[in-house]
């Protein structure tokens, strides 16, 4: 007895039908067989069961795949008889789980994918912070203090810059480069794929010159020269060996944040032997190994007990107070505040494939009525229940997996799309691809959707009774509570609607309200481009404003052009960071500066070429030079800030210095109006300008060499291009001009994460509605189809024309009217996810809610008003006599 | 629409040996394993999981029925299920015999199987 137990489990291998059908067989024949082999003596039944096993583990995927691809051939069968309900399901899932695979594709790569580097898991970040900044860097000595004295952590330090490149193919060209500690790449546990990392010590003073080269670069410069390794190459007039090149997937953890790549690494210099008084220049990025059992949180409170012992040692330093140090996990930092809006994006095409799921579950429901007496013919020749569900469901995984493949291409399309919309606007987005995980994504998708579509029509269609089906030929008691079921499908998908048009309508009220701020410039027929001069050619002050002035002059010269200038920040694109100063008269109180503000050099001419106004006094002009009395320009916040009340024009202020010469008390000139400088969603801060003829930096042999110029042309400014590019051949061959683009596009680039969110909220949105109306059309015209008779009856005994009308229409009211409730509800309770996204509206915007909840049943009557003509048309005779 | 008995072919051996066995009159599944082991002399064993597909397959595709006829139940177990062959599943039989003697013919030909030598 005991041994049938047995086998009965083994044969649960088998597919559900064979056993139902001969499972009893089964176990009776081999019953017998091992009466037998009991008769041969002891090892006969072990015999017996190892043939038993052997047998069963060899057909069972065997009949497996057999039923699949049968059911599978009689679902393709049926839906060649069906071609127009097909498509329209194929379309239907193609657009949802295409959008949900392209969502994923972004989500893998900017949160799931792994980190270029060996037990990324293991690396955090490290970064200062203090009053106004969150999260900010660190300068040199802190960086050699806090890699000394930490215990929990390996130290690494980087930061961006750009550098100029002359060697291999090409003209001189404008990279992006960084300077680095040595020791990054063994802290970042990654190594050049050609050649060596920086060994240690390389980032002291006094080391010959090495570089490190991007895959991209090695590529497009060098043509992938394999013996690339020793050659010299000239990166800001400076020769530097090239030591390795780097894998094509390596990233620095500073260049996730933006699109373009770093090509060139250099090892930074730090002289650990000079005193660590200046501390103020906070412009390294940490990243830090976790030694071996140390914890983040254990790391962190070892940083906190450094920071503490510094501020200690350096008062004078750290006087303002509130000066931090943050450890985290790296993954997360990179991520930054981007994660709320891949959920919310990924929450909102979820909803996208629900809806899409609901809608082909009513087609399939709308269908089974016609199927029903199919299925009963079945059931009647001896198809299990079971059977009729696998059927079924077979029908409909096959079908989205169908949709599935052709989502792929809607995903490819998506991704292009998202990428050109904004590049930049996520961390790691631009390496987005459909790459293995997603295809398995949206394989896993398919299946899931066609069983998630599928399920409720197969539970419901496979419960027809029989006999009333065949009787009446597919109309029987289930009809209501199949209709209900449709009913609750249409409400949800309304609901859902609701909360994604919401949701849309929020964004888009939010993006008109950011772009109607006021720049503070203007950006029509702006040229604008980056120019940065070589340390090595360029040494002071003279060199470098002289070449600024012959350039302007060559490019205000040109035809077409209006005026020109430059400045060490761009408008909406580049920002400087703060620099305190003092103003004369006001003594510093308990050590502390008057104030401290962005600061930025110009050239004469930039204001102008930008439509920045001047408020008072007057602007840079070309007499603003070493001769003359140093000026400096206020905006109007600083003007605000630092002197309300009085007349500024005229005030004397000076720069606090760090290791260059004593800095020059500057007279106020002029307050110019306010420019949203960080971008448009953020207020202008106070900015001083000083003229780049009178500019000495804060700290020695620093010059303002890389520069913004601005052109205003008096037509289109980009064709410009090609001229300007001469001139400045003419000037010096081996500068190049990076980043050469119009104003107009720096300030659609300023706004691309928002232009993203309401883009793809927005056409989440629009499909929602269009696969709701949709639904609800589906609905109310099979509602009238079924109705006829009764329709047909109440026009018989008087009812006019409009009330029928009024009957249909009524209808789909309640059902929209219920679903718009609970769509408000939901967007109600939980729009506070939204906040984060929103500029200068509420998450529960009265005007929006009221106008979603307006415009949907609108919608909502306008597809039904179709059926509910037809409902009006029913004749009385034909419809009683039909039946 | 009548179908082909030659649409199914080629049989697998076990297949063949069903036929085989269920050509002589009706037959429970142990029986036709029994038959088949004793007619190749233990060469074709058929464990019950293969017998079934088989059975299951000439079932859907009317090669064999199950019979309505059964043996005084007091000689024979009511839970066993007999099969028979139909006329189809006839015809299948004999178009795979046909099949398999021309192969042996062209094999012949080429001296593969000596002449004359029984079947």
């Amino acid at each position: 007895m005991n041994g049938d137990r047995w086998y009965r489990r083994l044969l649960r291998l088998l597919p559900f039908d064979m056993r139902t059908d001969y499972g009893r067989d089964m176990e009776q024949v081999f019953r017998e067989e091992r009466r037998e082999a009991r008769a041969r003596g002891a090892h006969g039944p072990v015999m017996a069961w190892a043939h038993a096993v052997g047998d069963i583990l060899a057909i069972g995927p065997r009949e497996h795949a057999a039923q699949m691809a049968q059911d599978a051939r009689y679902a393709v069968r049926n839906m060649r008889r069906q071609i127009g309900f097909v498509v329209i399901a194929l379309l239907t899932l193609a657009l949802g789980i295409g959008a949900n695979t392209a969502i994923f594709s972004v989500v893998h790569a900017v949160m799931l994918a792994p980190l270029p580097y060996g037990e990324a898991e293991r690396l955090v970040s490290v970064a200062n912070h203090w009053p106004g900044n969150t999260r900010g860097g660190m300068s040199d000595p802190e960086y050699l203090d806090y890699a000394e004295r930490s215990r929990g952590l390996r130290i690494a330090a980087m930061s961006g810059v750009a550098m100029n490149l002359v060697g291999g193919s090409g003209d001189p060209e404008r990279v992006t480069g960084a300077l680095v500690t040595a020791n990054t790449f063994e802290v970042l546990g990654a190594q050049p794929v050609l050649g060596r990392g920086f060994a240690e010590g390389e980032d002291r003073e006094g080391r010959t010159n090495v570089v490190l080269l991007s895959d991209a670069l090695w590529r497009r410069r060098f043509a992938a020269d394999a013996a690339i390794v020793g050659r010299v190459v000239n990166v800001d007039g400076i020769q530097c060996t090239v030591i390795g090149v780097l894998g094509s997937a390596f990233q620095l953890p500073i260049e996730f944040q933006g699109a373009g790549g770093i090509d060139v690494i250099r090892p930074i210099r730090l002289d650990p032997g000079a005193p660590r008084l200046k501390r103020g220049g906070h412009y390294l990025n940490g990243v830090a190994r976790l030694q071996p059992g140390v914890t983040v949180r254990a790391a962190a409170a070892d940083m906190d007990g450094i920071n503490a012992a510094l501020m200690r040692e350096y008062p004078d330093q750290y006087r303002q107070g509130g000066f931090g140090i943050d450890v985290m996990p790296l993954r997360e930092a990179l991520l930054g505040d981007s994660r709320p809006v891949i959920l919310i994006l990924a929450g909102a095409v979820g909803l996208v494939l629900l809806l899409a799921c609901a809608n082909i579950a009513n087609l399939l429901l709308a269908r089974g009525e016609s199927r029903g007496r199919e299925l009963a013919v079945r059931t009647a020749l001896g198809a299990s229940r079971f059977r009729i569900v696998r059927q079924l469901l077979t029908e409909s995984v096959l079908l989205s997996l169908a949709g599935a493949l052709a989502g792929l291409a809607v995903a490819g399309w998506c991704q292009r799309g998202i990428l050109s919309v904004a590049p930049g606007a996520l961390p790691r987005l631009a390496t987005v691809t459909l790459d293995r995980p997603v295809l398995l994504f949206a394989a896993a998708l398919g299946v899931a959707t066609g069983v998630l579509f599928g399920l409720i029509p197969a539970a419901r269609l496979s419960r027809v009774p029989v006999t009333a089906s065949l009787k009446d030929g597919g109309r029987g008691s289930t009809d209501a509570g199949r209709r209900r079921v449709r009913q609750a499908l249409v409400v949800s998908q309304v609901a859902i609607a609701v909360v994604l048009l919401i949701a849309g309508g929020l964004l888009l009220k939010s993006f008109t309200r950011l772009m109607a701020q006021p720049a503070g410039i203007d950006t029509s027929r702006v040229l604008t481009f980056r120019i940065s001069l070589p340390a090595a050619r360029y040494g002071g002050r003279p060199e470098v404003a002289g070449f600024f002035s012959r350039l302007l002059e060559r490019v205000a010269s040109l035809p077409s052009v209006q005026s020109a200038g430059a400045a060490t920040g761009l408008p909406l694109a580049l920002a400087s960071g703060d620099w305190s100063f003092d103003v004369e008269g006001r003594p510093r109180v308990n050590g502390r500066h008057s104030g401290a503000a962005d600061w930025y050099v110009v050239t004469p001419g930039y204001f102008e070429t930008l439509g920045i106004h001047v408020v008072r006094g007057r602007t840079p002009v070309a007499s603003d030079d070493e001769g003359a009395a140093p000026s400096v320009f206020l905006n109007e916040t600083a003007a605000r800030v630092f002197f309300p009340n009085e007349d500024p024009i005229g005030r004397r202020l000076q720069m606090t210095r760090t290791t260059g010469a004593e800095q020059p008390w500057r007279t106020i000139a002029g307050v110019v109006s306010d420019v949203r400088q960080r971008g448009l969603d953020e207020a202008p801060r106070a900015e001083l300008f000083m003229p780049h003829r009178q500019f000495q930096h804060f700290a020695a042999g620093v010059q303002a060499r890389a520069m913004t110029v601005v052109v205003k042309t008096s037509g289109d400014p980009l064709p410009l291009g090609t001229a300007v590019r001469e001139q400045l051949r003419a000037l010096d061959p081996e500068v190049p001009a990076a980043q050469m683009r119009d104003m107009e596009m720096v300030l659609s680039q300023s706004v691309a994460p928002q232009r993203l969110n309401v883009l793809l909220i927005g056409a989440f949105a629009v499909l929602a509605l269009a696969l709701a109306l949709i639904g609800l059309y589906g609905v109310i015209a099979c509602t009238v189809q079924q109705r006829t008779r009764e329709i047909g009856v109440r026009v018989a005994v008087g009812a006019s024309r409009a009330s029928v009308l009024r009957l249909v229409i009524g209808d789909a009211m309640r059902l929209t009217a219920i679903g718009v409730a609970l769509g408000l509800s939901f967007a109600l309770a939980f729009g506070g996810v939204l906040a984060g996204l929103l500029f200068q509206v509420g998450p529960r915007d009265v005007q929006t809610l009221a106008l979603v909840g307006v415009l949907l049943p609108a919608c909502a009557a306008l597809a039904s008003y179709i059926p509910a003509r037809r409902a009006m048309r029913v004749d009385p005779v034909v419809a009683l006599r039909g039946d | 629409m009548k179908r082909r008995p030659e649409a199914l072919l080629p049989l697998t051996p076990p297949m063949f040996q069903v036929l085989i066995a269920l050509a002589d009159g009706e037959k429970h599944g142990y029986a036709i394993i029994k038959e088949v082991a004793r007619r190749t002399g233990g060469a074709e064993q058929l464990r019950a999981g293969t017998l079934y597909t088989i059975i299951r397959r000439f079932v859907q595709e009317g090669v064999i029925v199950e019979s309505d006829q059964r043996p005084d139940p007091a000689l024979d177990d009511e839970r066993r299920h007999y099969y028979r062959l139909t006329d189809f599943g006839r015809e299948v039989a004999r178009a795979e015999g046909q099949r398999m003697q021309t192969v042996l013919g062209m094999a012949r030909a080429k001296n593969l199987i000596p002449r004359g030598r029984p079947a």
